[in-house]
């Protein structure tokens, strides 16, 4: 921290041109979609008149408003459910020491590495034969099960820290252990179980490959795969398609910006515990 | 003890180990039977019949985003006559229609009616119903070679015997020219063989202008090539082969010559530098704007062009022929509906079959960007417009007997496993116009088990 | 890119928790009245593992099963034993595409990890809170936004009137200004690089992490021997994080031997087959070119390899901390 001055400039110019990297693609794109529309644009340049106005055409044409509708079902379809059940699994396999709770834990972990490109397949055709192919249901249900080896790992990682004693003080007192899970152990997972929906909410948001696999119905898709026909729909025209695609960016940013600090908090949870 | 324990503790993960393989293993003994197997395709589950009564009835239709203004007008269209009947229209991006199209017909929830351009494997799958009972209800016959795309022998070989689907019209492709640029480099009538097309293109280089402007993102650089293969091998050999014809190779001297002659203008820089990275949107906006003097693009690029530019700045001909006496070609799809072997009602879906012979109907396709199905009585255009050339065009073709369907249809994966890396390469200068021909034959003959 | 975006930060936060829980205490052991009791501790566990089975192990099985068979997704099926995976280890293509996913490690994992530790480092070593926190912002956010969004930039960027070209000709290298995309030499590299920036931002952020635990008198004592920038590095903030470090190289070697989102999005695999990876060949075989079996075999392939890496990684990292 003694650096002088004159030491530290080339390390602050370095981490500005990293900061300069990550946030090019993003003014490049914004830079587009502000020209006048119809026109071709070259490379990066700051229009002298912004068309602003571009964004409401492209809130239009993606159908913005539908595309928020069938996103929020989605998170709101797997983010509790996966939440909730991975929770309970994880208490019983740290707290309650469930018989056979190593085996599962293994069978977990293989999850953990496993592409989902292995499975897509299979789950196309396992979905049609539940019928589910056009409902909600074809995306919400795989999800929640291939988040389980994550959401799983990472609450018994949770319980594991908590001392047993506050369980077991619990059974003597004659609570069952739901009683013990909803009154003693639910509230002090509280910050655990935020962060854990926060990754949740933004794997299910940006979730493609699943997405354009199992969902048929256009009306259903998620953001990514809107995106992905709105590119097939409006390619010939950069400026809509930019502004389209920020306008799809919109709501996973801003919710980042806003809870910036406890997205970095569950990335930084496991080694704080350490 | 801490003895004890360490001993034992390892035999104990081996254990865990062994017990969780064991879980997966009967996971995958509960699912161990053959996958698939479906029946072939059987006629039409009630009694055949033209009358479609005034019950109300709800049809599904599947198709393209490409296609989706057409589809809707010519919804909106039957609807009016039939109000009895609803039809709801259901799209996908092209690609991912051609590659949903059949699965979504072995669903549960089938759609009625769909529009293919493979039906051989719709066919073969059982997928689409034979339609040789509402052609003879109907007299759908008598629109003749219209239907030969549509027919499917008993051995599964498109182009002859039991009808699947009725076209609704054709795409066809051409080449689109920028008459200014051409004026601009003295080009003053457009060229008609290949000897003078290449003329037009040198001229053109030599004039500092882009000759050929070509969207390579998805291969689109096979529209290039199947110009020069029809013209030189005739439009026989190759419908053979893409219908998948005994013993049908593309691996040929007319092909070689076809191959070569790309390489040729690839070579001599005739093609925009960054075709391998260009989109076909991008494509026509960029050839609305004066880029380049040709463009090889099918009749959908029309409406396409004509909101993106006046008609004054782009024209259609018919691509160049072998000498002055070669065959006229032109590589042309039919946009084939056909119905689901699932459907719940296939008269009404065959009455929206029929209803596409109207008068009303061929004039939406056509409006549309569609050349019409011929009936005998002609649809209107307004003369001097660049609809009237693409009409002219494919009735010129059609009378040489001159068309051909799209290489890139002869299965159903061929184009993403063959034609699009393969002209990617070609255009890329990764490999020679042997290799290109020698790698399509291999996927074409691996594609269909041969 | 399956596992960028959320679901890279989800394992890296599991790989971490993984580490330190395998430091923590065992529990005492417990009365054998408890039994009972821990059978129905099942109850809590039954939902997650009925979604997982039937979600992630069944389709897991059937994808093995399919793997043996010749099958076009629709029709009947032959059984054709280990034919498939003959043809996944001698058809060029598929070779290739194994080949690229490994040429990505270096975009995804060597690269980002190398850069997030001079980044960290450097964002350390910053007084104003407030350009930290700004730098942390700027530099996570490719990892928020979805991958299809990603592509949309980076391909403008890329095309021949993009910024790349733009710039290029602005200082004078016109020359080398290209169509990035679609070059045959240079598509593989340029869309690497889509993997970097989505990868250093993460790398970076953990790496911070496990800066902040490194015991301060380290640091100290480090410059009272008099050791500069480069010794300080070596000696103290390496040895340090390596538990972190091996965290963020599993997780963006899975990322890169697993990548479809960016590639399919930008290249689909082209131009030719020289961007084309795993993932892109098993949806590209499996859905349209109809053939489930050779694409099933291509993904157990797939995982095979992720394990057979990621596990020694594992081993290397996890050693001797």
């Amino acid at each position: 921290m003694k650096t002088s001055i004159g030491a530290r400039i080339p390390g602050i110019a370095l981490l500005l041109a990293a900061m300069l990297f990550c946030i090019f693609p993003i003014v490049s794109m914004l830079s587009a979609a502000l020209q006048p529309q119809g026109t071709i644009p070259q490379g990066i340049s700051w229009p002298s008149d912004p068309h602003w106005e571009n964004f409401a055409a492209a809130f239009t044409a993606v159908n913005f408003g539908n595309l928020l509708g069938s996103s929020t079902i989605y998170v709101l379809g797997v983010v509790p459910v996966a939440v909730l059940i991975s929770t309970m699994a994880g208490y019983a396999i740290a707290q309650l020491r469930i018989p056979g709770g190593r085996v599962f834990y293994i069978l977990l972990l293989i999850g953990l590495t496993l592409p989902v490109e292995v499975i897509v397949i299979p789950l196309y055709y396992q979905l049609r034969g539940m019928g589910l192919l056009d409902s909600y249901f074809a995306l919400i249900l795989p999800l929640i099960g291939i988040n389980m080896p994550f959401a799983v790992f990472w609450m018994r990682a949770h319980f594991a820290g908590i001392p047993g004693e506050l369980s077991e003080a619990a059974n003597m007192d004659g609570a069952g252990p739901w009683t013990a899970f909803t009154r003693i152990q639910l509230p002090l997972s509280i910050p655990a179980i935020a962060s854990l929906s926060l990754l949740l909410f933004l794997s299910t948001w940006n979730q493609f490959l699943l997405a354009i696999v199992l969902v048929q119905d256009p009306e259903k898709r998620t953001a990514s795969v809107a995106l992905q026909s709105f590119v097939g729909k409006y390619g010939s025209d950069l400026v809509l398609l930019n502004a389209g695609a920020l306008l799809i960016m919109i709501p996973t940013i801003i919710i980042f910006l806003i809870l910036q600090r406890y997205f970095v908090r569950a990335l930084l949870q496991g080694s704080v515990k350490g | 003890m801490p003895q004890r324990r360490g001993s034992v503790r390892r035999p104990k993960h081996i254990t865990t180990f062994a017990v969780a393989a064991m879980s997966l293993t009967v996971v995958l003994g509960l699912t161990a039977c053959a996958p698939g197997g479906s029946g072939p395709a059987e006629g039409p589950s009630v009694p055949v019949s033209t009358e479609v009564g005034s019950e109300k009835v709800e049809l599904t239709l599947y198709d393209g985003q490409g296609l989706q203004a057409i589809d809707d007008a010519l919804i909106a269209g039957f609807e009016k006559e039939f109000p009895n009947i609803t039809i709801t229209g259901n799209y996908d991006p092209d690609n991912v229609h051609a590659q949903n199209l059949p699965r979504v017909l072995s669903g549960d929830n089938a759609p009625d009616l769909a529009q293919s351009s493979s039906i051989v494997d719709e066919v073969t799958d059982g997928l689409f119903l034979n339609l040789d009972e509402y052609e003879k209800a109907y007299g759908w016959d008598a629109l003749g070679a219209q239907l030969t795309a549509a027919r499917v022998s008993t051995d599964l070989k498109q182009g002859s015997g039991s009808l699947y689907g009725v076209p609704y019209g054709f795409v066809f492709s051409g080449v689109y020219y920028n008459p200014k640029l051409a004026s601009q480099i003295g080009l003053t009538e457009m060229p008609a063989t290949i000897d003078e097309f290449d003329a037009a293109l040198a001229k053109a280089k030599a004039a500092g202008i882009t000759p050929i402007i070509a969207a390579g993102q998805l291969g689109l650089g096979t529209a290039a090539f199947q110009n020069l293969l029809d013209a030189y091998a005739g439009p026989e050999a190759v419908s053979d082969w893409v219908y998948r014809a005994d013993g049908a190779t593309i691996d040929t001297p007319e092909a070689t010559k076809a191959a070569d002659k790309l390489k040729s203008w690839i070579d001599a820089g005739y093609f925009n530098a960054d075709v391998n990275s260009t989109s076909q949107d991008a494509s026509y906006s960029r050839f609305a704007n004066g880029e380049a003097l040709f463009m090889m693009q099918g009749s959908w690029a029309n409406p396409i062009l004509a909101k993106a530019t006046s008609a004054d700045n782009y024209g259609f001909i018919a691509p160049p022929t072998d000498g002055a006496n070669g065959t006229k070609t032109a590589v042309y799809n039919s946009a084939t509906v056909g119905i689901s072997a699932r459907s719940k009602h296939p008269n009404e879906a065959a009455a929206f079959l029929n209803w596409l012979r109207s008068d009303a109907a061929r004039q939406i396709v056509l409006e549309n960007g569609n050349i019409p199905l011929s009936t005998g009585t002609p649809v209107a255009t307004e003369p001097g417009t660049v609809t009237e050339s693409l009409v002219t065009v494919f009735d010129e073709v059609s009378t040489d007997s001159g068309l051909v369907p799209f290489v890139q249809n002869a299965t159903s994966g061929i184009n993403n496993s063959a034609w699009v890396p393969q002209t990617q390469s070609l255009f890329g200068g990764q490999i020679t116009p042997e290799q290109f021909l020698a790698n399509i034959q291999k996927a074409y003959e691996d594609e269909l088990g041969r | 890119m399956s596992t960028v975006d959320g679901n890279a930060s989800e394992i890296a936060v599991a790989a971490v928790a993984r580490r330190v829980e395998s430091t923590s205490t065992r529990r005492p052991r417990r009365s054998v009245g408890a039994r009972r009791l821990r059978w129905a501790g099942w109850l809590f566990a039954l939902p997650a593992a009925v979604m997982y089975g039937v979600f992630v192990l069944a389709p897991l099985g059937s994808t093995i099963q399919y793997s043996f068979y010749d099958w076009n997704g629709i029709g009947r099926s032959t059984f054709i034993g280990l034919d498939n995976y003959v043809r996944v280890f001698t058809d060029p293509d598929l070779l290739a595409a194994v080949v690229h996913s490994f040429v990505f490690i270096l975009f995804f994992s060597i690269i980002p990890v190398s850069g997030g530790l001079v980044t960290a480092t450097l964002i350390r070593d910053i007084r104003s809170r407030a350009l930290s926190t700004t730098a942390r912002v700027l530099l996570f956010l490719p990892q928020i936004i979805p991958a299809a969004g990603a592509a949309v930039a980076w391909t403008w960027i890329y095309s021949n009137d993009g910024a790349l070209n733009q710039l290029l000709r602005a200082v004078g290298l016109g020359a080398v200004a290209r169509p990035w995309l679609g070059d045959f030499d240079w598509a593989l590299i340029a869309v690497g690089i889509i993997g970097t920036w989505l990868s250093l931002g993460l790398c970076t952020v953990l790496l911070l992490a496990g800066i902040g635990k490194i015991d301060t008198s380290l640091y100290e004592a480090a410059r009272l021997d008099g050791a500069g920038w480069w010794r300080e590095l070596f000696s103290v903030t390496l040895p340090g994080l390596r538990a972190e470090i091996g965290v963020c190289v599993t997780i963006t070697t899975i990322a890169a031997l697993a990548s479809f989102d960016v590639v399919f999005l930008a290249t689909q695999g082209g131009p030719g087959k020289s961007t084309t990876v795993p993932g892109v060949e098993i949806y590209l075989l499996g859905f349209t070119q109809n053939r489930v079996g050779l694409a099933s075999a291509l993904a157990i392939v797939l995982m095979l390899l992720v394990l057979l890496v990621v596990g020694p990684i594992q081993r290397l990292f996890r050693e001797r901390s």
